[in-house]
């Protein structure tokens, strides 16, 4: 081996390397399936489907007045028929098995980049009050999508699972002229619903019942931290924002768990310190569907103890358009009580008859 | 830092190869070496700046503790400078990584409650402390030069070697800093070097990882899996180990050729070896001639009987299990290399006629059990993992280590690819046969150094040095599937 062939050799690695490597992230940048450096173009087809990769972009790039985000809830409703109730131009960003921080972390970053936000639709996680303030379900999280750091892009530029399933899916819906993907569409499902369903995930028989059952101090400041430092922290930050808050119907057999477990006070309670939290500020409507009775009871609505199909979403955005379940500081505690009395002393054992 | 990190590839090593060769260019010796001792610190504080103080700290101590016992001629007094040096050593060491095991094992035998310090362990300790040892008990023989300062904090930062091996003696890397042939650029050098980088890195990132996704659902779930699963679970482990050292190896030998300084081959495809003996000196081979040097000859080697040869074997290998990690399952699995030694000396297993095949087979077979042990999270796991082994019963591969296989980009790639009938209706065919070419290559193929001394630098060999790269580089990140549908 001589040096004048080796240096050749070598060089000749070192230039094809850097010229495949910035043919890659060339190619990256402009299909760019996670929307981090540009909206849609106009002559591609995108496929959205990751959403922890996809939202963050959504918020940068899309043209957008209101914004529907939760959890997996969320994800059935339909964009096109909150524009059409509200008068609005929306996105959808649901973060399926997400935390409240998440979630607020999330709204901050959209709201604080998009002066024109000026209606939030936010599923407030039922179950979720008493969880520690920063609970997260996932550790694995692709936060140089997030931060405005160029340097982590490299992660992005250079991913093979990126290259896969976003740009190759995306040239290849763009050659096949497979259209992309609506908002309506984007991270919706369609499950089969029904008492079948429901119990095989769910058995009554089979509920961990080794759980705290009280609510003392420490739940209420629990609560109070998990709604102030992450629901208030945005609502409070940006005034001039309408946020429709909600408690997603949960169905009866979610009731029937907690009165197995022994935990339906505590959950009223939380639900209180919640609530009074939440109507203390202007610029918040908040709505309770938990007297949706026809709804809740009817297992043939739900895929599992709580989530709901298409339609049940769709009926929620005609209830907040019309003021169905609003709370308010008059009438919470009535809502409370109601809730207390019915599920309470309802004939669980009639769901399986 | 990572070897297989983005900073490292685009950053880092690019950086490191441009300062130390215009440095020396510009014939500023001293501040190339400083230079490369810069970079080593930074490579090991990326993650962990306080860890960083304790490597100053150990070179520092112990470069005065060797310029200390060089200037003395009493020999009393560079006693007291060895052991104070061995003390020092061992003491962090022990101090890292032993006490909390020791404190519990005490408040288990005791039911006391002393409390444990709960350190997170310093990337490469390990490494270093016996590099350092070993320099300390050389210079009480008499038998280590007199190193300048940079020379020394070089010869034990030096990162290819600092956080996995090899194992490097003084006398093998400082005189190659030292000469100043070396501190040219040589394409020859750089040429090997991307090469061995390129199969190290693809081994690590491509093969081992791989494995490693497989292997951690299994040992997660070990109750789940019955015979089938069991024997897949840990051959795969027993790979996974296999191509993620031996491409660490690989990873350093090529970087310390791109530098021209050759480090000592610690990896000579051990699973080709016929004997256990073989193995240990295929295996990890600076860490055996360490012990080799400073522990067996030491107790006495092979010359004070065979029960004393035996018996030396034997504490060998509990110590080298010990220096695995602070775990009974390390001590028992080095205790059970140590006695599988002892019975092949014993039988005299190597003289035998039995076909190579079979010796390599059965080596294999035995060393990967042993494995079990080395990856379970307790003896307790260990336990029921070979219950599993013996009495789960032979029937389909537990799903979710198929569906590991399945989720990889490449799998879904080849679905798409024309593979998609195969794979349905053969849903472990491609696991299968993955693994097993990987256990092919590992009793058939030439090993890294090998390959490396006899490289052409033909277009075959520039295809593989830009595919493994680019490959590997697009698989360092991939993307986290949210799935679990609840909330």
């Amino acid at each position: 081996m001589n040096q004048k062939a080796a240096k050749k050799w070598f060089i000749k690695c070192i230039l094809t390397l850097v010229t495949l490597l910035a043919f890659i992230a060339l190619t990256v940048i402009i299909v760019d399936p996670y929307f981090h450096y540009h909206k849609p173009l106009p002559f591609l087809s995108y496929r959205l489907y990751e959403e922890r990769y996809t939202n963050d972009g959504i918020s940068r790039h899309f043209d957008f007045d209101a914004m529907i985000t939760g959890s997996s809830i969320t994800q059935n409703f339909k964009p096109s028929e909150m524009d059409a109730l509200f008068g609005a131009n929306t996105v959808k960003e649901s973060f399926s098995g997400a935390g409240y921080q998440e979630l607020a972390d999330n709204l901050d970053r959209a709201l604080s980049r998009n002066k024109n936000l000026k209606q939030v639709l936010w599923a407030v996680d039922y179950n979720g009050f008493l969880r520690e303030y920063d609970w997260a379900r996932y550790e694995e999280y692709p936060t140089y999508l997030y931060d405005n750091n160029p340097l982590n892009d490299v992660s992005y530029l250079f991913n093979k699972s990126i290259l896969y399933h976003g740009v190759m899916t995306n040239i290849a819906m763009t050659l096949t002229k497979t259209p992309s993907t609506t908002m309506d569409e984007y991270s919706s499902w369609d499950m089969e619903t029904g008492l079948e369903v429901i119990l095989t995930t769910y058995d009554r028989n089979n509920v961990n019942t080794d759980v705290p059952t009280g609510f003392g101090e420490e739940e209420y400041n629990m609560v109070t931290q998990t709604i102030t430092l992450n629901i208030l922290r945005v609502v409070n930050k940006y005034p001039d924002t309408t946020f429709y808050l909600f408690y997603p119907p949960f169905s009866i057999f979610y009731w029937e768990s907690l009165n197995i477990k022994g935990t339906l006070d505590r959950q009223l309670r939380a639900e209180q310190v919640a609530t009074e939290l939440l109507l203390a500020c202007p610029n918040v409507k908040l709505y309770n569907f938990f007297d949706q009775y026809d709804v809740i009871c009817n297992a043939d609505y739900y895929s599992d103890d709580g989530h709901y199909c298409e339609e049940i979403n769709s009926r929620i955005l005609q209830w907040i358009a019309q003021d169905t379940g609003l709370v308010t500081k008059e009438n919470y505690l009535g809502k409370l009580a109601a809730e207390r009395e019915f599920y309470a002393n309802y004939d669980y054992d009639s769901l399986y008859e | 830092m990572l070897f297989n990190s983005y900073i490292f590839i685009f950053l880092f090593f690019p950086l490191t190869l441009i300062g130390y060769y215009g440095l020396n260019y510009a014939k500023k010796y001293n501040l190339a070496l400083a230079f490369l001792i810069g970079m080593s610190m930074w490579f090991y504080g990326y993650n962990n700046i306080y860890y960083l103080a304790i490597l100053i700290v150990s070179i520092s101590i112990n470069y005065g503790l060797i310029t200390g016992m060089a200037s003395v001629s009493a020999k009393r007094l560079k006693r007291l400078f060895l052991w104070a040096g061995v003390f020092l050593n061992i003491g962090i060491l022990f101090y890292f990584k032993y006490y909390d095991f020791f404190i519990d094992n005490i408040n288990s035998a005791l039911k006391a409650e002393f409390p444990l310090l709960k350190l997170i362990l310093p990337l490469g300790i390990s490494f270093y402390t016996f590099q350092q040892l070993s320099c300390v008990i050389d210079s009480y023989k008499g038998e280590c030069e007199h190193y300048s300062f940079l020379e020394y904090a070089l010869y034990v930062s030096f990162f290819p070697q600092l956080i996995a091996g090899p194992i490097v003696y003084h006398n093998e890397l400082i005189p190659q800093f030292q000469d100043i042939g070396n501190r040219k650029i040589n394409f020859e050098n750089l040429s090997r070097g991307i090469y061995a980088f390129a199969l190290g890195l693809a081994k690590k990132v491509l093969i081992a990882d791989t494995f490693s996704s497989i292997v951690t659902i299994g040992y997660n779930n070990i109750t789940a899996l019955n015979t089938t699963s069991v024997i897949l679970v840990t051959v795969c482990y027993s790979l996974q180990l296999y191509f993620d050292f031996s491409g660490y190896c690989d990873m350093a030998y090529g970087m310390g050729y791109m530098l021209n300084v050759k480090l000592p081959a610690n990896f000579n495809s051990p699973y080709k070896a016929e004997s256990f003996a073989d193995l240990w000196n295929r295996w990890h081979m600076t860490l055996t001639r360490f012990f080799i040097k400073y522990v067996y000859i030491p107790l006495g080697g092979s010359r004070r009987g065979k029960a004393r040869t035996y018996l030396n074997t034997l504490i060998v290998f509990i110590v080298s299990g010990l220096w695995h990690g602070a775990n009974w399952t390390f001590i028992l699995w080095g205790t059970l290399n140590g006695i599988v030694i002892i019975i092949e000396r014993f039988t005299k297993l190597a003289s035998l006629k039995i076909p190579k095949i079979i010796k390599m087979v059965t080596t294999y077979s035995l060393f990967t059990f042993t494995c079990s042990l080395f990856r379970s999270a307790s003896v307790k796991d260990a336990g029921i993992l070979w219950i599993r082994l013996f009495c789960g019963g032979f029937g389909p591969v537990y799903q979710p280590l198929i569906d590991a296989f399945g989720d990889l980009t490449e799998s879904k790639f080849l679905y798409r690819a024309g593979f998609g009938a195969i794979m349905t209706n053969y849903p472990w065919l491609m696991l299968t046969v993955f693994t097993a070419i990987a256990l092919a290559a590992c009793f058939t193929l030439k090993n890294t150094q090998e390959k490396v001394a006899e490289l052409t630098l033909s277009n075959r060999k520039f295809f593989v040095v830009v595919i493994l790269m680019i490959w590997s580089i697009i698989s360092l990140s991939g993307i986290s599937e949210f799935l679990y549908f609840n909330f």
